[in-house]
C-alpha cells in the first residue's frame, strides 16, 4: 500500500515549461481542442465553443468521448448554476460570483474565460489600491516623451485587451477596489466602449469587440457587495457560488486536487482516501456547526473551505515526504489542521480543542482507524 | 428543428422499458399527469381524431353527476370535487375521512370531458368512490384532507432521478417540464403519450407488488379496467399514467361496493377552490407546483409579461428592478430556453432567469425575499365559482339552515353583526350561542365572543349575558366545507371534532382537561356526548395524581352542576357524583402539594377552591375528617412550601380545629423563624385561605405586628411583598378595619416621643409602599457606606 509512485508526467510537465501554475487553457489544451473539433452547435460571436461545450467542459461528459478525449468534470456542485453563468456570459451583463472563500468562484472564472476566449490571463486584481489607470490604459512615458501619445505608447490593460480582441475580462475581488474605480467599469458595461482622449481619430475610441465580457468575482466574508454602487450591481447578474453539498464530491475533489498540487511540486507521497475522509469531515462540522450524526459542535470563525481542504492536505504531504515516512498519516493533517484553523480568532483554538475531546475522541472508539490516529496527534495542538 | 422524442430520450436503451400503446383499437388509453397544459393539449387532440363513444376518466365514479356542472359556462376554475366519508366500525369511535379531486383550466381531465361532449360521446369518471377508496387501501385519518391525485410516486422514483441526473434537471417534475410542457405543440401526439407512458413508467418501476396492493392499486385498476369492459363502442380512457401503463393487461373486476349506514355518511360535492390550494408547495396534499405559471401558459401569454409583472411587483415591495432588469431577464429566459432546448421558456428557465437577474447579491441573504415573492407570484391568487345548482355540501346547507332559522345572516355584509343573549331567560337565546360555539369549535370564523360568561375556563361565570360579534365572509364557507369530513351537519361536525380531541385528552390522563371539553359539550348543546364523555372521564378522575388536576375537575364539574339554565346540564346526576368523586380524589392528594415546587399561585387557588366546593356538593352531610386529616398532614410537612402550610393552617382555624392561641403560635413560630420571607409566605397562604383570620383572631394581627417592629429594615423589605400579597386579598372596608385595629395597637400604651420603626413611621405617611421600600433601601445602603469608610468614628464624639 505504502509503495512510492513514479512521478508522473504531469510533474516533468510543469517543470519544463516553469511554470507553477500554468493557465487553464494550456493545462486543458487538449480537451478543449477536442471539445471544438467536435462542436457543431451555434455560437455566439467571438466565442471559441458553443455554450453547450463550455458547459461540458466545466461538469463534464459523463465518461462520453467527445472528439476522442472524455472531458472530466471539474466544478462540483450546482450545474444549473454553471448554465446560468454561461448564459449571463453570451448576454449584454457582466457576470458577478458571490460566496463564501474558497468556493471556486476564481476557478470557475478561469475556466470560463479558457473555454470561452482560448484564455483566462486577462486578469486584474482588486486591491484597495487598484487605481482607475490599471482598469483602462497607462502610458509608457518615455515613448510618451518621445513621440507624445500614440498608440504605440499606449500601454494596454487586461480590459482594453480584452475589448479590442473581443475575449472575457476576469476581475478579481472587485469589491476590494475603492468604489469610483469600481464604478469605471459602469460605462465601460454600458456602452461597451471605451474612450481614450489623448488619442486622436479612430484612435481615441475603442469599441468593445463580440465576445468580450467582465466576469467578476466578490467574497461575501470581505466588504460585502451591498457596498458595490447600485449603478454597477445593475450591470452585472449574481450567482452565488455555494460550498460544495456532497461530502463525497468534496472527498474526491480534495483527494484529486492535493494529489496534483503534491505531484506539480515533485513530491512523492501518499495520500490514501480514509485520511482525506477524515478530514473533510472535519471540516465540514466545524464549517456547519454540526456533526454528520447530528451532534451540535462550535461553528469555526475562520472559513474552513474545500480550498482550504486541499491546502492542508498538500502541506500535510510535504510534511509527510520530508520529514516523515512519505506516508501522509492524523500526525501531519493535526499538525496543519491548527494552522487552517487558527487563523484569525484564538476562540477557535478552545473550539478545536472540545471538537477534539468530544466528537474526535467519541468516534476514535467507535470508528477507530484514521480517527483513533487524530485522537492521539491532539498531542499537536497548541497548549 | 422538430424535437427529439421524449421516449428517446427518457429510455435510449433497448429493449425499451415498456411497451407502446396500442393505438387504432376499439380502446384508447391516454396516460396523464394531472394538471398538466401538455397533456390538456394532446388528450383533446386524441378525442377529437378518435370521436369516441365514451370518455372515461380517472376520479371517483359517483363524481360523474357532477361532470354538467364542471363544463358548465358559469364555472370557473379552479373548483374541486371534495367528496367525505365517515366511516363507522363496530365498538370504534367513527372515523373521518375527506379527499379534494381539484379541476383547473388545464386539467387533462377536464379537456377530456369538454372535448368529449364536443363529439357527442358518454362521459363518466370510473375509479372507485371515496369510500370504496378508503376501505380498500385502509386509509388511516388524519388532520389534512387528501388529494385524489396526488403524484408522490414521481418524486420518489429511483429510476427517474437517475434521467434527471443524466439530463441535467434537478427533479422529476423539471424533467417533466424539460421533455413535455416544453415543447408539446410540435410534436405528434402519439410520440407525446408514449413518452408520457415511459416517463410514468419508470415512475411505477420502484413499485413492487406489495407496494401496489397496500395503495390499492389494483383494486382501482381493476375496477376502471370494469367500466372500459362494460361499455360498447369505442372508448378512450384518460388515467394517471401510473395506472395506463398497466391497464391494457389489467383484468377488469367489479369493484365492491360500501354499504352506508347512512346516506349522509358519504357525499361528493362540486366547491370552489383556489390557487394557493393547488400549490404543492405551500404545503397541500395537491400535485403540482406553481398553477400561476401555467395558466398563463395556457391563456398564451407571454412570459415577457410575466418577467414585468413579477419586476413591478418587486419594486413595489421596495427591491430594484428596473426596466434594464426586464429586458435583461427576459433576454436570459430566452437565452435559458435556447441553451437547454426548450420550444418555450419553462418553469425553471424563468425562475433561474429571476435568479441570475433579479438578486443583486448573494442567494441565501439578498435572494430569499427575491425568491419568496416570486414563488407567491408563481402561485397565483385565482379563485374558482360554481354555479347554484352544483348543489352545496350538506354542512353548508344545514349552516345556511340553522343560521335563517336563528334570524343570523348568512351573506357578506359590511358591517358585523351584534347579539346579545340572555342565556337565562330565552332558550332561542341559548340556543344562538351553540350555534356559535360549534362554530368556534370547529374553526370555522363566523361569531366572536366580547363579553360572557366563560363556563369552560371557570371565568366571570356570573354573567348573565352573552355579547357575540358576527360576520358572514367567504372564508365560513371554504372552512366549512374543509370541515364536511367531520359530518353532513354542524352538530355531527363539531361533536366529531370534540370526540376527536377528548380522545387525545384521555390517552394523555390530564382529568383537569378532560372535563374542560365536556364542559365545551354542553356549552356547545351537545349533550349526549357530554354523557358519554362523562362516563368515559370517570375513570381518568381516579386515577389521575395531580392534586391541582383534579381539583380543577371537581371545580369544573360543581360548575356544572349548579350553572342551570346556561348549560342545562344540572339534570345529570352523574355530574354530582362524578363531582363528589373528584373531590374525595382531590382530599386524598392533599398531603402531596408537599412535594409541589411550581405554580404556588394555581395550586393554592385550587386548594382554596376545593374547600369552597366542598360546601356545595356536601349536602348529605359533613366530610370533615376527610379533609381535616390531610390538612393537618400538609400543616405538619415541613417539606411543604409555607404557603400551603399556610392554607393548610387557615383552612383548619376556619374549620375549629386549632385555637386562636394555637394559631398565634403557629404564626408567631412562622414569623420569627430566621428566613423573614417563610414568615411573610405563610401568612399570605393564610390569608388566602381564610381572611376572617383578622377579625376573628386579632391575636394574630397583634403577633404579625410585634415581629414587625421588632425586624431589621433589611428583614422588612423583603417580607413586605409576601405581606402585601397577603392583605390583597381583604375588601377595602376590611383593609379599613385592619389598618384600624393595627393603628390602636401602636398607639396604645406606646409613648408619643418613642418614634416607630422608620418603616412603619413611613405607612402611616402618605407614602406609597414602594417609597417605604425605596426608603429603607437607600438608607440601609448608606449606613452601610458609611461604616464601610468609617465614617461613624469620624463623627462620633
Ligand atoms: N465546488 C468545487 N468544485 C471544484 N473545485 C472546488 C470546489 N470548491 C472548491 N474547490 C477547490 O478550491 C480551490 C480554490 O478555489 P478558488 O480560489 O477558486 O476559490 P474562490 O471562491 O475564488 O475563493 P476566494 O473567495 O478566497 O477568492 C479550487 O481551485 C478547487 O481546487
Ligand atoms: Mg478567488
Amino acid at each position: 500500500m505504502a509503495k512510492r509512485k513514479k512521478k508522473t508526467s504531469a510533474a516533468n510537465g510543469s517543470m519544463t515549461t516553469g511554470m507553477i501554475r500554468e493557465p487553464a487553457e494550456q493545462r486543458f489544451a487538449a480537451e478543449l481542442t477536442a471539445l471544438e473539433s467536435a462542436d457543431d452547435r451555434a455560437k455566439p460571436a467571438g466565442w471559441r465553443l458553443s455554450p453547450r461545450a463550455v458547459r461540458t467542459f466545466i461538469c463534464g461528459s459523463d465518461g462520453e468521448s467527445i472528439g476522442g478525449v472524455v472531458i472530466p468534470r471539474k466544478f462540483y456542485g450546482d450545474d444549473v448554476l454553471v448554465e446560468r453563468a454561461i448564459v449571463t456570459l453570451a448576454s449584454n451583463r457582466g457576470l458577478m460570483m458571490v460566496g463564501e472563500p474558497g468556493t471556486a468562484k476564481s476557478m470557475l472564472s478561469e475556466l470560463l474565460a479558457a473555454a470561452v476566449s482560448q484564455t483566462s490571463t486577462l486578469a486584474i486584481q482588486g486591491t484597495a489600491a487598484t487605481t482607475e489607470d490599471q482598469i483602462r490604459y497607462s502610458w509608457n512615458y518615455a515613448l510618451l516623451l518621445a513621440e507624445g501619445p500614440t498608440p504605440r505608447a499606449l500601454v494596454p490593460s487586461p480590459l482594453y485587451t480584452g475589448m479590442k480582441q473581443g475575449q472575457l475580462v476576469r476581475f478579481e475581488e472587485i469589491t476590494r477596489c475603492p468604489p469610483e474605480v469600481q464604478d469605471t467599469l459602469v460605462s465601460i458595461l454600458s456602452e461597451k466602449v471605451l474612450m481614450v482622449p489623448e488619442l486622436e481619430g479612430d484612435d481615441s475610441i475603442l469599441f468593445a469587440q463580440p465576445g468580450f465580457n467582465i466576469i467578476g468575482t466578490a467574497n461575501t466574508r470581505d466588504r460585502g457587495v451591498h457596498e458595490m454602487s447600485t449603478a454597477l450591481k445593475r450591470r452585472f447578474n449574481f450567482e452565488t457560488v455555494q460550498p460544495i453539498a456532497d461530502p463525497e464530491e468534496e472527498v474526491a475533489l480534495v483527494q484529486r486536487e492535493s494529489g496534483r498540487l503534491l505531484d506539480e511540486s515533485g513530491v512523492d507521497v501518499d495520500v490514501t482516501r480514509d485520511v482525506i475522509e477524515v478530514l473533510v469531515d472535519v471540516f465540514r462540522d466545524l464549517r456547519s456547526g454540526m456533526t454528520s450524526d447530528g451532534m451540535q459542535v462550535e461553528r469555526a470563525s475562520t472559513v474552513l473551505s474545500t480550498a482550504e481542504a486541499v491546502s492542508v492536505t498538500m502541506s500535510a504531504g510535504l510534511d509527510a515526504s520530508f520529514y516523515g515516512d512519505g506516508q501522509l498519516g492524523a500526525a501531519s493533517i493535526a499538525r496543519h489542521l491548527v494552522g487552517a484553523v487558527l487563523k484569525d480568532n484564538a476562540d477557535d483554538l478552545e473550539k478545536l480543542r472540545h471538537y477534539f475531546n468530544t466528537v474526535v475522541k467519541k468516534r476514535s472508539q467507535s470508528v477507530k482507524g484514521v480517527w483513533a490516529d487524530l485522537h492521539r496527534a491532539r498531542k499537536w495542538l497548541p497548549r | 428543428m422538430s424535437p427529439t422524442a421524449p421516449k428517446a430520450e427518457l429510455d435510449p436503451d433497448a429493449p425499451p422499458l415498456v411497451r407502446a400503446l396500442p393505438w387504432d383499437q376499439r380502446v384508447t388509453y391516454l396516460p396523464i399527469r394531472h394538471h398538466s397544459p401538455a397533456c390538456a393539449f394532446h388528450v383533446a387532440a386524441v378525442i377529437r381524431e378518435v370521436r369516441p363513444d365514451h370518455v372515461l376518466v380517472e376520479g371517483p365514479r359517483d363524481a360523474t353527476a357532477l361532470i354538467a356542472h364542471l363544463l358548465d359556462s358559469r364555472t370557473e376554475n379552479p373548483v374541486a370535487i371534495y367528496t367525505t366519508y365517515i366511516e363507522r366500525r363496530k365498538n370504534d369511535a367513527a372515523r373521518h375521512h375527506g379527499a379534494y379531486y381539484p379541476v383547473c383550466d388545464y386539467s387533462p381531465e377536464l379537456a377530456a370531458f369538454r372535448t368529449g361532449a364536443e363529439v357527442g360521446a358518454q362521459l363518466a369518471f370510473v375509479d372507485l368512490t371515496y369510500p370504496e377508496m378508503v376501505v380498500a387501501e385502509k386509509v388511516e385519518p388524519d388532520d389534512g384532507v387528501r388529494s385524489l391525485q396526488h403524484e408522490r410516486y414521481l418524486q420518489r422514483s429511483q429510476r427517474l432521478a437517475q434521467s434527471c441526473r443524466r439530463l441535467n434537471v434537478r427533479d422529476a417534475d423539471d424533467l417533466w417540464d424539460h421533455l413535455f410542457e416544453a415543447r408539446y405543440h410540435g410534436m405528434e401526439s402519439r410520440s407525446f403519450f408514449d413518452g408520457v407512458l415511459t416517463y410514468c413508467a419508470m415512475g411505477r418501476s420502484d413499485y413492487d407488488e406489495s407496494m401496489i396492493a397496500a395503495e390499492a392499486h389494483d383494486v382501482r385498476e381493476a375496477a376502471m379496467k370494469h367500466a372500459v369492459d362494460s361499455v360498447e363502442g369505442k372508448v378512450v380512457i384518460v388515467t394517471g399514467g401510473f395506472h395506463t401503463v398497466v391497464l391494457p393487461d389489467v383484468v377488469g373486476r367489479e369493484p365492491r361496493r360500501v354499504r352506508l349506514s347512512n346516506d349522509a355518511d358519504a357525499s361528493t360535492t362540486l366547491m370552489r377552490y383556489n390557487f394557493e390550494q393547488l400549490d404543492a408547495l405551500n404545503g397541500y396534499a395537491s400535485g403540482m407546483r406553481s398553477p400561476e405559471f401555467y395558466q398563463r401558459g395556457w391563456e398564451g401569454g407571454s412570459v415577457v409579461a410575466l418577467v414585468v409583472e413579477l419586476a413591478r411587483q418587486i419594486r413595489s415591495n421596495g427591491g430594484h428592478s428596473g426596466t434594464a432588469d426586464v429586458i435583461a431577464a427576459t433576454t436570459q429566459v430566452e437565452n435559458l430556453r435556447r441553451f437547454r432546448g426548450h420550444q418555450s421558456p419553462t418553469r425553471e428557465d424563468f425562475i433561474d432567469a429571476v435568479r441570475s437577474v433579479f438578486v443583486k447579491g448573494a442567494m441565501d441573504v439578498e435572494g430569499v425575499a427575491v425568491l419568496a415573492q416570486t414563488q407567491k407570484f408563481l402561485t397565483g391568487t385565482r379563485t374558482g365559482a360554481v354555479p347554484p345548482e352544483a348543489g352545496r355540501p350538506p354542512i353548508v346547507q344545514d349552516f345556511e339552515r340553522e343560521a335563517t332559522r336563528l334570524g343570523l345572516r348568512t351573506e357578506s355584509t359590511a358591517e358585523t353583526g351584534e347579539k346579545v343573549l340572555d342565556l337565562y331567560r330565552s332558550t332561542r337565546h341559548r340556543d344562538i350561542s351553540r350555534f356559535f360555539y360549534r362554530l368556534r369549535l370547529i374553526e370555522v370564523p363566523y361569531g366572536t365572543l366580547s363579553r360572557g360568561p366563560d363556563f369552560v375556563n371557570a371565568v366571570e361565570t356570573e354573567r348573565l349575558q352573552e355579547v357575540w360579534r358576527y360576520s358572514w365572509e367567504p372564508a365560513t364557507e371554504s372552512a366549512l366545507i374543509e370541515k364536511a369530513k367531520y359530518g353532513a351537519t354542524l352538530v355531527e361536525a363539531a361533536a366529531a371534532k370534540l370526540v376527536e380531541e377528548f380522545d387525545d385528552v384521555i390517552a394523555a390522563g390530564v382529568s383537569s382537561d378532560a372535563v374542560r371539553l365536556i364542559a365545551e359539550a354542553y356549552r356547545c348543546g351537545l349533550h349526549e356526548h357530554g354523557q358519554r364523555m362523562l362516563d368515559r372521564a370517570k375513570p381518568i378522575i381516579a386515577h389521575d395524581s395531580s392534586f391541582a388536576s383534579v381539583a380543577t375537575s371537581c371545580s369544573l364539574l360543581t360548575m356544572l352542576r349548579f350553572a342551570c339554565e346556561p348549560l342545562e346540564a344540572h339534570n345529570e346526576d352523574v355530574v354530582y357524583t362524578m363531582a363528589q368523586q373528584a373531590w374525595f380524589r382531590a382530599a386524598y392528594l392533599v398531603p402531596t402539594l408537599a412535594g409541589v415546587q411550581d405554580s404556588e399561585a394555581t395550586h393554592l387557588d385550587a386548594l382554596c377552591g376545593w374547600r369552597q366546593d366542598e360546601d356545595r356538593i356536601a349536602a348529605d352531610g359533613d366530610w370533615r375528617d376527610a379533609r381535616v386529616t390531610p390538612l393537618r398532614q400538609l400543616l405538619d410537612d415541613s417539606q411543604a412550601s409555607p404557603v400551603f402550610r399556610g392554607a393548610a393552617c387557615g383552612l383548619l382555624f376556619g374549620d375549629d380545629e386549632l385555637s386562636v392561641e394555637e394559631l398565634a403560635q403557629l404564626v408567631s413560630g412562622f414569623i420569627g423563624g430566621s428566613d423573614v420571607t417563610v414568615g411573610g409566605r405563610f401568612v399570605q397562604g393564610l390569608m388566602r385561605a381564610s381572611r376572617s383570620i383578622c377579625f376573628r383572631a386579632p391575636g394574630v394581627l397583634q403577633e404579625i405586628n410585634q415581629r414587625l417592629q421588632e425586624m431589621s429594615d433589611g428583614d422588612f423589605t423583603s417580607v413586605l411583598p409576601h405581606l402585601r400579597l397577603a392583605f390583597s386579598e381583604l375588601t377595602p372596608r376590611e383593609t379599613d378595619a385592619v389598618a384600624q385595629s393595627v393603628s390602636d395597637l401602636l398607639t396604645e400604651g406606646e409613648d408619643a416621643e418613642t418614634a416607630p420603626s422608620p418603616a412603619i413611621a413611613a405607612r402611616s405617611l402618605e407614602f406609597t409602599e414602594s417609597d417605604a421600600l425605596l426608603g429603607s433601601r437607600v438608607e440601609a445602603a448608606v449606613s452601610q457606606w458609611l461604616t464601610r469608610d468609617d465614617f461613624g468614628r469620624l463623627f462620633d464624639e
